[in-house]
């Protein structure tokens, strides 16, 4: 079998992704297409992996005034690996419409077979189709899918391994000259696929030559924005007019629509509770807790499995290969290194469930409409609602989602501001500080502590929407922003999908955010365990100590917390110790500031270690140790409550995540904003700090 | 006549009296049914249009949310949903 490439095309919410994931299952990836923050996804069919399939953007046309039309206009009219062929995914409930990109598709010679999706939801309303009348209007071979029960598929699999296309029947013939096609370009592309004579469907084999000798400046200016706004959207319109009259036309002779349907009387139903203006937040906010609650509770017992199979391990790495450099370097950098990334994924996971489950049904785009006025406000997107949602989980997918909304200032703003949201890392410090300096008394029949906890989410979500506020004012933008979209009527989500979506988004976090963590976790145990010295002095240490008779297990823990602090992390959190001060923070504080500003979770295995706690820490052994330690020189306690609320602002404001970083440099595409979210999310961090010292102390 | 304008009704006769409509869908209550009859804005056009809008069908307006917010308007079988500035550039004729 030859190798060969297909192109998944369709309208958004066709099925399109669901027939993706059939045809790949797990042989899939995602990607970016070249130099562009657009997703590609591409995988091989089961049994047939000289066939490459790559799942398009979905799309309503190809008009090139969005970044995914143009980039998928330059996929098809590209020399340079080329596809083959495209499989077009309609939705058979909207075959109009649908037939409006596959006009335009069909216009560049692309040959094709043409796919009727959601035919169950189809038939049920009473959608009849004239299956001949279709094929020979198309030209192209006709299968009827539907892919929640995977039927057809089988069909469509075994046209496709016959790996013989039929070119489509073209809607419009060109009338051009390759001189004009060079010179041109985007004008010419638009009147290439028009013709005001409305005649023959005969095949169509010389476009195909035109857009190949496109050549790259024609393919280029196809790119560029429009300069003539008025003039190009004057072209776009009279195409699009003419094409839908012709399209109007056909799908009249091809299908019989019923008045209404039975999914939009059920939608209907629906949306009168989820849109209303007072029940549809209500319900919102109803759903968000629910969310809230579930991931704290079902994540918890993985995390502690998790937690415990780490340290076992640790610690069968440390009898068998005793004290020596691999045997520490595994169980005291690696193992916590792969640890420390692995023990989010429960909460990633289920947050990407659920969101997940939000987005498949369809209700995700009420969500976008009950939202979208309040977010403008802080010149945010409603769109923006699922990166600012999923940023609760980890900030890195949350960024990554920030595509879906086109008007670049929107979709900067929402990048810069999502990291403020809450995230998973923060937790095991949140968790620690509060236990050891919140009383658990009730407030109003309430606990103090979840109470405090609920307003440090709080806090996350405030300097979100605030920093948005303010970016607003600085980040300029000409370009319109539209919220347009369709509501979809409501679908129950296949299991399989949503699951896909999981594995992907997990999988995004381990390989991004995972390898710098790991990285840095080694990084930091050779900073830890190593410095000017370090084994003499310890080893002094030790003696001294012996000489005292203290019992073994005390007198681990005190030589190990003298190695940390006398090892090179050591010596520069003493040095940093002064800036730290006016926040309430001694220097064992600030090397563990330092540490975790790699990464937040770091933070409380680097407090066990220097409270001499060991490594057999939990939760209760930390809170009770932290509780005890007292300023030698004033008495107080060291993590009274001034402190603890100082390190939790600090915590919640400053920007501690270096895979964060790197995904904000990818999607935007330079280094500024990374930069300056750094030092100004730590400026306010410090300050935020410095204040609530000031004012608790 | 502004070069981006769309007008929706093929007739001349009744493109010039659309110039004469003041409603716009924005002013439409839930519930009620116009017809769209000119559009202002060349991109917002566009993007209806390839959504699966028909002119020649009525539209309704299903949903407003609350403060100003987006409205929702069904047609040709679809739900679509648009900013309520944005549907301050259409003018209808109610029916």
């Amino acid at each position: 079998m030859n190798h060969s490439r297909i192109a998944l095309i369709g309208n958004p919410n066709s099925g399109k992704t669901s027939i993706f994931n059939q045809l790949t299952g797990l042989r899939q990836r995602t990607g970016n297409f070249p130099g562009i923050t657009v997703d590609k996804t591409s995988g091989t069919l089961a049994k047939y992996e000289a066939i490459e399939v790559v799942d398009l953007p979905g799309l309503y046309d190809l008009y090139p005034d969005s970044q995914d039309e143009a980039v998928v206009l330059r996929e098809l009219v590209t020399t340079t690996d080329r596809y083959d062929a495209a499989v077009y995914v309609a939705d058979a409930s909207h075959l109009d419409r649908a037939l409006l990109l596959y006009s335009q598709v069909a216009d560049l010679g692309v040959p094709m077979i043409f796919v009727v999706n959601m035919m169950d939801e189809a038939e049920k309303s009473g959608y009849r189709f004239n299956t001949n009348r279709l094929k020979s209007r198309l030209g192209v071979p006709v299968i009827y899918t539907d892919a929640r029960s995977g039927e057809g598929v089988d069909r469509l699999v075994s046209r496709m391994t016959e790996q013989n296309y039929d070119l489509p029947n073209a809607f419009f013939r060109s009338r051009y000259t390759r001189e004009n096609v060079l010179e041109n370009g985007y004008h010419i592309w638009i009147s290439t696929c028009f013709d005001r004579y409305l005649k023959d469907n005969t095949a169509f084999a010389e476009h195909a030559e035109v857009v190949e000798a496109l050549g790259s400046e024609g393919q280029t200016s196809i790119l560029e924005v429009p300069q003539n706004q008025s003039t190009n959207e004057g072209i776009v319109l009279e195409d699009l007019e003419n094409r839908k009259r012709l399209i109007n036309i056909i799908a009249a002779e091809v299908v019989q629509s019923p008045k209404e349907t039975r999914q939009n009387e059920i939608t209907e139903k629906l949306d009168k509770w989820l849109t209303h203006p007072v029940f549809g937040y209500l319900i919102f906010g109803g759903i968000l807790f629910l969310i809230f609650q579930a991931i704290f509770s079902w994540s918890a017992l993985p995390m502690d499995l998790m937690d415990w199979t780490f340290s076992s391990l640790s610690g069968i790495i440390q009898s068998t290969f005793g004290n020596g450099v691999l045997g520490r370097l595994v169980a005291e950098g690696i193992i916590p290194g792969i640890s420390g990334v692995l023990i989010f994924i429960p909460q990633i996971a289920l947050l990407f469930l659920f969101i997940g489950l939000l987005e498949a049904s369809g209700y995700m785009s009420r969500v976008v409409f009950l939202m979208d006025k309040s977010m403008q406000r802080f010149g945010l997107n409603g769109k923006s609602v699922v990166p600012l949602m999923s940023g609760m989980a980890c900030a890195i997918p949350a960024v990554m989602a920030c595509r879906t909304i086109e008007n670049p200032k929107e979709r900067l703003i929402t990048i810069l501001v999502t990291p403020f949201m809450t995230c998973s890392a923060r937790l095991p410090v949140y968790a620690i500080l509060i236990a050891v300096a919140v009383p658990s008394t009730s407030v109003l029949g309430m606990n103090l502590q979840g109470l405090v906890l609920f307003g440090l989410y709080l806090l996350g979500i405030f300097a979100a929407l605030f920093g948005a506020a303010i970016l607003n004012r600085f980040v300029k933008s000409n370009a319109k922003s539209y919220l347009i979209h369709e509501m979809p009527v409501y679908r129950i989500p296949k299991a399989k999908d949503i699951l896909m979506n999981i594995w992907s988004k997990v999988k995004t976090f381990v390989w991004e955010a995972g390898r710098i963590i790991f990285v840095l976790a080694i990084a930091l145990w050779f900073l830890a365990s190593y410095g000017p010295n370090l084994n003499q002095k310890t080893a002094a240490y030790e003696t001294t100590l012996t000489e005292q008779n203290i019992a073994p297990e005390i007198l681990d823990n005190q030589v190990a917390a003298f190695k940390l602090e006398n090892s090179y992390i050591g010596i520069v959190g003493k040095a940093v110790e002064p800036v730290f001060r006016p926040l309430g923070y001694d220097w064992k504080i600030s090397i563990a500031l330092l540490t975790s500003f790699a990464a937040r979770e770091v933070f409380v295995g680097t407090l066990a270690t220097i409270y001499s706690i060991g490594e057999d820490f939990s939760e209760e052994t930390i809170t009770q140790k932290l509780e005890n330690e007292t300023d030698p020189i004033t008495g107080r306690k060291r993590f009274n409550l001034a402190t603890a609320l100082s390190l939790l602002i600090f915590y919640a404001l400053a920007m501690q995540c270096i895979s964060t970083l790197a995904i904000v440099r990818r999607e935007t595409k330079s280094w500024t904003y990374p930069i300056l979210q750094l030092l100004i999310m730590t400026a306010l961090a410090y300050f935020g700090a410095f204040g609530v010292y000031w004012a608790f102390g | 006549m502004p070069s981006n304008e769309f007008f929706t009704q093929d007739s001349l006769a009744t493109r010039y009296s659309s110039l004469a409509t003041n409603m716009k869908l924005s002013d439409l209550k839930k519930g009620e049914k116009a017809t769209i009859m000119r559009i202002r804005d060349g991109e917002l056009t566009k993007q209806l249009m390839t959504l699966g809008l028909d002119f020649s069908a009525p539209v309704e307006m299903k949903y407003k949310a609350p403060f100003g917010g987006p409205v929702c308007i069904k047609n040709n079988k679809k739900f679509i949903v648009i900013r309520s500035s944005e549907a301050q550039e259409i003018a209808i004729a109610s029916l």
